[in-house]
């Protein structure tokens, strides 16, 4: 799907600025978890695999401000994880998963790429049955690829939550989460000011609710406040201030005098989704996300973003 | 018997032969319902679509008229992490195992007040049975997979069953009386009371009985994946 949209875009090979003992850290965990799972019983572990396919629209990809670097772009995600789910002990419930994911665009094909992650989830329940509330701990660490290098590098996600049922109907959940990526260093393009864009971490709180419609049909309206570092792009010249931006780089992925910056900022998003089960493994979700973005100098930054999702579950 | 032919005189022992001459047969003719009643029900919604899985009972008017037969053991079993059967009917009184042909732990629980119980299944390990005591609607889940809903229904009478797929269920060896002969269905809404009817049965006669309920859009526990994100 799509092409490069600029044929002679180089492709930059720098060495990435992650944080080493963050990343090391994580993955030691993950291998001695799993090690640790599978002594304790692997055989009566169940096996899950999700498979997953989304077009979207982002009405705002680089979340930019200005009306020329506001680009409308139409995407495709597929993605397809599996890992053993265990009960540990009545009550308490792990999950190891393994995930490929694959996003392309129409435009700006640049930003194509695709991600390997592990993931874990440990769960307890607080009693016996659907009712009983639930909390939660799960993290992440994935690769991203990106065509533009700029773009790729690790994300490490963090999450502590809950979740319960309230009636036949309804359940609320809340979760306060970390995040944080590393990109590929590049050249300053000023000197003092930072050139890595993508050495982002942010922290959010979400709080949701799945309604049932039907024995088919789930609502689930979700709202979450992040704040740390985000990117936008700008056409400018070097001779910019560069106000706000904490890093800046050149982004060939979207032309030749566009700069993305990081910057500091809050961020509010609602996301509205409606999930139809189509069957006992199968549902297809419509979801739509409006995002509204205000940085450290009053900047507004708006997007929204508009999904079908079939994902299939074998379980 | 020895014994006793040697007491009795030669005249009524030859009395007492020809009693059981006519007795035994008679029993015999009578355990296996050759005089009793089959009562034939169906089960449909308002559009005469055929009910699966709902009990039919039919209890004696007579309290002293209850047979004393009772099923010993019953079976659910966790097939694709489901119950199988969606809905069981037992006897109180009845042994229910739970031997779970999955290859993976279940745990499977109950609140109701007919039986509350918690039984962890291990694959491969099989766990003791439960014995249902009290008669009523048991109804069953997995602490491990919310989707999973299953019921026990446990009555006093030894005339139930359960409808097949067709919406029909025979009960057969109905003695003759009167009975109060109802339905249930974990989906319909409306009480139990409100399907029962009475009906006599003869020796031997067939009655046929029909129900039409309404079974609104049932809200069982979703299997289906839900987004944990929207994916973008």
């Amino acid at each position: 799907m799509g092409h490069w949209n600029q044929p002679g875009y180089p492709r930059r090979h720098f060495t990435e600025s992650a944080n080493p003992i963050l990343r090391g850290g994580l993955r030691l965990g993950l291998g001695l978890l799993l090690l640790v799972v599978s002594h304790s019983g692997l055989a009566q572990a169940q096996w899950v695999t999700d498979i997953e396919a989304a077009m979207f629209v982002n009405s705002n990809i680089g979340d930019a401000t200005a009306g020329p670097d506001v680009h409308s772009v139409t995407g495709l995600t597929e993605a397809v994880s599996t890992g053993p789910f265990f009960e540990l002990r009545p009550g308490t419930n792990l999950m190891l998963k393994g995930e490929a994911r694959y996003t392309e665009f129409n435009r700006y094909t640049a930003l194509d790429g695709d991600s390997l992650a592990a993931k874990v989830r440990l769960e307890q329940k607080f009693g016996l049955g659907r009712q009983a509330p639930r909390a939660y701990l799960a993290a992440s660490d994935s690769r991203l690829s990106v065509r533009d290098d700029l773009r790729s590098g690790w994300q490490q996600t963090l999450a502590l939550g809950g979740r319960s049922l309230f009636g036949e109907r309804m359940a609320l959940h809340a979760e306060m989460g970390w995040d944080r990526r590393t990109g590929t260093a590049v050249p300053e393009v000023r000197a003092g000011l930072p050139s890595d864009v993508f050495d982002q971490s942010g922290r959010r709180w979400t709080i949701g609710g799945d309604y049932t419609l039907t024995g088919a049909l789930l609502l689930q309206i979700e709202s979450t406040v992040r704040r740390g570092d985000a990117d936008y792009i700008e056409t400018t010249t070097l001779a910019d201030t560069f106000e706000g931006a904490t890093a800046v780089a050149r982004d060939p992925a979207f032309g030749p005098s566009v700069f993305v910056e990081k910057i500091q900022v809050h961020a509010l998003f609602l996301d509205t989704r409606l999930s139809w089960a189509v069957g006992e493994h199968t549902s297809v979700n419509f979801g739509f996300r409006r995002q509204w973005t205000v940085d450290t100098t009053g900047t507004l930054y708006t997007r929204s973003i508009t999904a079908i999702t079939y994902q299939y579950r074998f379980d | 018997m020895r014994a006793l032919r040697s007491k009795l005189p030669r005249r009524d022992a030859v009395r007492c032969w020809a009693k059981a001459a006519l007795i035994v047969p008679a029993l015999v003719i009578c355990s296996h319902g050759a005089l009793a009643a089959v009562l034939n029900a169906t089960v449909e919604d308002r559009s005469g679509a055929p009910i699966e899985d709902a009990v039919v009972t039919a209890t004696p008017i007579a309290a002293n008229s209850v047979g004393t037969e009772i099923e010993t053991e019953g079976v659910v079993d966790q097939v694709n992490k489901e119950f199988v059967p969606y809905v069981t009917v037992v006897r109180v009184g009845t042994l229910v195992r739970f031997p779970n042909r999955d290859n993976i732990r279940h745990h499977v629980y109950s609140f109701s007040p007919a039986k509350r119980f918690e039984l962890p299944l291990y694959s491969g390990k099989a766990a003791a049975p439960v014995l249902f005591d009290k008669p009523g609607i048991v109804v069953m889940g997995c602490n491990i997979h919310d989707w999973m809903v299953g019921y026990v229904y446990v009555t006093e009478t030894p005339y139930f069953g359960k409808t097949e797929r067709n919406g029909s269920v025979q009960l057969h060896a109905l003695p003759a009386g009167d009975y109060r002969i109802q339905i249930w269905h974990p989906e319909m809404d409306i009480p139990e009371q409100a399907t029962a009817r009475t009906e006599h049965l003869d020796e031997q006669a067939t009655v046929s009985a029909n129900w039409k309920i309404d079974l609104p859009a049932a809200l069982r526990p979703r299997r289906a994946p839900v987004p944990e994100s929207s994916g973008y």
